[in-house]
């Protein structure tokens, strides 16, 4: 499962840092991938479901733990994300436009999706940062030895592998 | 199946909950202009705020008045934020966006490791 996770949030973090910039995009894409990363967030939601609702409820039974932190973190993330989603939405040039909705435009929208964009970066920052001894152990675990193993373990041509005993 | 259907609904729930008071702080209610309806990209918030100037129960001026008082201008809106730490426009902002995640992410597990060192000791023992 913490294989799953490793991937699935580096997807995340690459997709959202990839769309967070449309000068590189391009507007369409810029929107697809946006709509994207809604899917991909409520997938991550579910693979952490668990923890999520064990926190909730245990969120005023006592005062002082480390989840609390991390879950005050987390609800402002999807705040801020779901900000995010929605002005980008009500400015939609391509995505709305396509599924035949036609909205007012109303020039709010716009410095929202801005300020929504750059504190979801902040707290993303933030939420790896509390998450950081999660990152190393699985990042260590399931890409760094293997990679490692694969570079220490492969043979030079010609060479033979020698077993020796103890 | 059923029970993770339960959960999306919950989610979507949530989203659903969140957009719809940005969508009233936006648009207003009652024909009353939205809190944040005077914000726009001119200037990031000093610019909502001069559109803003004749609502004074605006949130935007709530900002204005901040901002003014604390000297600053043209502050997080608009992308200035990030846009003053990537290097041009195009691929080098996605490089300015993940060195601000990377220092972000030092502070804070600095921080973190600081905070968590400090709760942890254990009480002076009273002799």
């Amino acid at each position: 499962m913490n294989k799953i996770n490793l991937f699935i949030d580096i997807g995340i973090f690459g997709v959202f840092l990839i769309a967070a910039n449309p000068n590189l995009t391009g507007l369409p894409l810029h929107e697809w991938l946006g709509v994207a990363l809604a899917g991909t967030l409520i997938v991550h939601l579910l693979l952490h479901w668990r923890w999520i609702a064990s926190v909730t409820l245990h969120f005023f039974r006592q005062l002082f733990h480390d989840s609390r932190l991390q879950f005050v973190v987390d609800l402002l993330l999807f705040i801020s994300f779901t900000t995010v989603m929605m002005s980008g939405l009500m400015i939609s040039r391509v995505v709305l436009p396509f599924l035949g909705i036609a909205l007012t435009r109303n020039q709010a929208w716009l410095p929202l999706h801005d300020l929504s964009a750059n504190a979801t970066l902040v707290l993303i920052a933030v939420h790896t940062g509390l998450h950081w001894d999660w990152v190393v152990k699985t990042s260590k675990r399931y890409l760094i030895d293997p990679v490692a193993g694969l570079l220490h373990g492969k043979h030079l041509p010609g060479s033979t592998q020698v077993k020796v005993e103890k | 199946m059923f029970k993770i259907t339960g959960r999306i609904v919950v989610i979507l729930l949530a989203a659903c909950l969140v957009s719809g008071m940005l969508y009233l702080l936006v648009n207003g209610v009652a024909g009353q202009p939205g809190l944040l309806a005077g914000l726009d990209r001119r200037g990031g918030f000093e610019g909502g705020l001069r559109v803003a100037a004749n609502r004074p129960a605006n949130l935007a001026n709530f900002f204005a008045q901040g901002v003014s008082d604390l000297g600053l201008r043209s502050g997080f809106a608009g992308g200035d934020f990030r846009n003053r730490f990537s290097l041009t426009r195009g691929f080098s902002s996605v490089i300015g966006d993940l060195i601000i995640v990377a220092l972000i992410t030092v502070l804070v597990v600095l921080l973190h490791g600081v905070i968590k060192k400090a709760l942890s000791h254990p009480p002076a023992k009273i002799v």
